[in-house]
């Protein structure tokens, strides 16, 4: 093996859950996950000469990832009916937003489950900004969106986390379940 | 809730994860397994363009050599052959989010028209990462087609054919089996590219330019409807319609035709035939 490649590989085994876990949380699906990483990671091997040592390799490899993940973005929304993400939207902005004493109620698979019940567009901005901190401009130039549509896809995505995280805290209360 | 403690609570809540012992495992094989194919094939390519380069001179015998493509051009083939889609006749993107991405990709306003005359449907729109044009997808069933735009006052559209026959200022280009028609107009460079043969996909990019002129559309207002979602096949097949697009709401509409083909009256009377009524956005 090279050490070019030795390099790449021990780089990407150290980064393997966080970037694992990203691909779950962008595409919704165990096995979708396993081949996104395994497409980003032949990718980010070709790429690796333009990565600069000593810069943060979770993040350039998040944003090979979201490349890699729009892809199948692309194809899923060809197989979807359009139209469905404006009125999620409008249903989340109606609703009362999380407030900071529901957070002891909520649990950190409630996160998660929360997270895939965005619709695909909004789960994307939000696992790349919020949950692996890029930028917007970031997530932007790595998904092929133009800016606005992120900025509204984060803010949607957000709005429409806090009303199910709201819902979720509320029933674990009504049950008398507290995760803390 | 502060979008700030949301964020907080996301990633308190799904750091520390691992990766299921099999699943790494199947990862990490995968990708050894497919970057050294990815390797052998490399080589092979590499070989096998080695051994071309050296037997070109002797098997050539006076064929003339393919020009150089200008820069935009070359790009265009490439990104074009790699930008597969699953193709279906069916109009997946909106006019206004095409408009928007080419808007955000280059900073300027360029209105690209439905192609149906030539059988295609709008299916994406996204700006290149790499190079910040804009790529407008058309597909029907068996094949697609490409439009990348760009701000093009500094590209130069060296060598290739100029077009004739109309009053649009532009080059035809070929590679292998693709055709690629280079389009300027006010300082914006767009470059169609299809497996069409030239001739055809010259007459497709003129069209749509001077098509873009023509088009109309027409705001309509519906009236309850329990799914207005078959109004689209309805008006799809009267000719001269080139697109429609219902908004999420349901309750208003935007029909795309091409005045020289069909009325604002048929399209009304097509709806009400149909059992829809519809009345544009002002009438009411």
């Amino acid at each position: 093996m090279s050490p070019h490649r030795a390099e790449f590989e021990a780089l990407l085994g150290a980064h393997l859950d966080a970037l694992y876990f990203t691909a779950l949380d962008l595409s919704a699906n165990g096995s979708d996950a396993e081949d996104l990483v395994q497409d980003a990671a032949i990718k980010g091997l070709r790429r690796f000469d333009t990565f600069q040592r000593g810069t943060d390799f979770r993040a350039w490899m998040t944003r090979i990832l979201a490349n890699t993940y729009i892809d199948l973005y692309r194809r899923r929304r060809r197989e979807k009916p359009a139209g469905g993400e404006d009125a999620v939207g409008a249903m989340a902005e109606a609703e009362s937003p999380l407030r900071q004493q529901d957070v002891e109620f909520i649990l950190p698979e409630d996160v998660q489950r929360a997270l895939s019940g965005l619709s695909e567009e909004q789960r994307a901005a939000i696992v790349l900004v919020d949950v692996n901190g890029l930028t917007n401009q970031e997530a932007a130039d790595a998904l092929g969106w133009p800016l606005g549509t992120v900025n509204s896809r984060v803010y949607r995505g957000r709005t429409e986390l806090k009303r199910i995280l709201r819902d979720m805290a509320d029933e674990h209360r009504a049950l008398g379940k507290g995760s803390r | 809730m502060k979008d700030e403690d949301l964020k907080r609570l996301l990633r308190n809540s799904l750091e520390g994860r691992s990766v299921p012992a099999e699943a790494r495992e199947r990862i990490l094989s995968g990708f050894r397994r497919r970057s050294e194919r990815r390797g052998l094939f490399s080589a092979a390519v590499a070989a096998v363009l080695l051994a071309a380069a050296t037997l070109a001179p002797l098997l050539s015998s006076g064929r003339p050599a393919e020009l150089p493509l200008p820069g935009p051009v070359g790009l265009a083939f490439e990104l074009h052959s790699q930008s597969g889609v699953d193709r279906h006749a069916s109009q997946t993107i909106t006019r206004r989010e095409s408009a928007q991405v080419i808007q955000d990709a280059i900073g300027r306003s360029v209105e690209l028209p439905g192609l149906r005359d030539a059988g295609y449907f709008k299916l994406e729109a996204h700006r290149c990462a790499d190079t910040g044009m804009a790529h407008v997808i058309y597909a029907n069933s068996w094949s697609q087609l490409s439009c990348f735009i760009l701000d093009g006052a500094a590209s130069a559209l060296e060598g290739g054919r100029r077009l004739t026959g109309s009053n649009v200022e532009g080059s035809l280009y070929t590679r292998g089996d693709m055709a690629a028609v280079a389009i300027r107009e006010g300082g914006i460079l767009k470059i169609w590219v299809s497996a069409h043969r030239p001739e055809d996909l010259e007459k497709i990019a003129v069209d749509a330019e001077h098509k873009r002129y023509k088009i109309q559309v027409l705001p309509l207002h519906l009236a309850q409807v329990s799914d207005p979602r078959p109004m689209g096949a309805i008006l799809m097949g009267l000719p001269g319609v080139e697109a429609f697009e219902l908004e999420p709401s349901g309750k208003k509409a935007n029909v795309e035709y091409d005045p020289e083909r069909v009325s604002e009256v048929e399209i009304s009377s097509t709806l009400e035939v149909n059992g829809v009524s519809a009345w544009r956005v002002e009438d009411k």
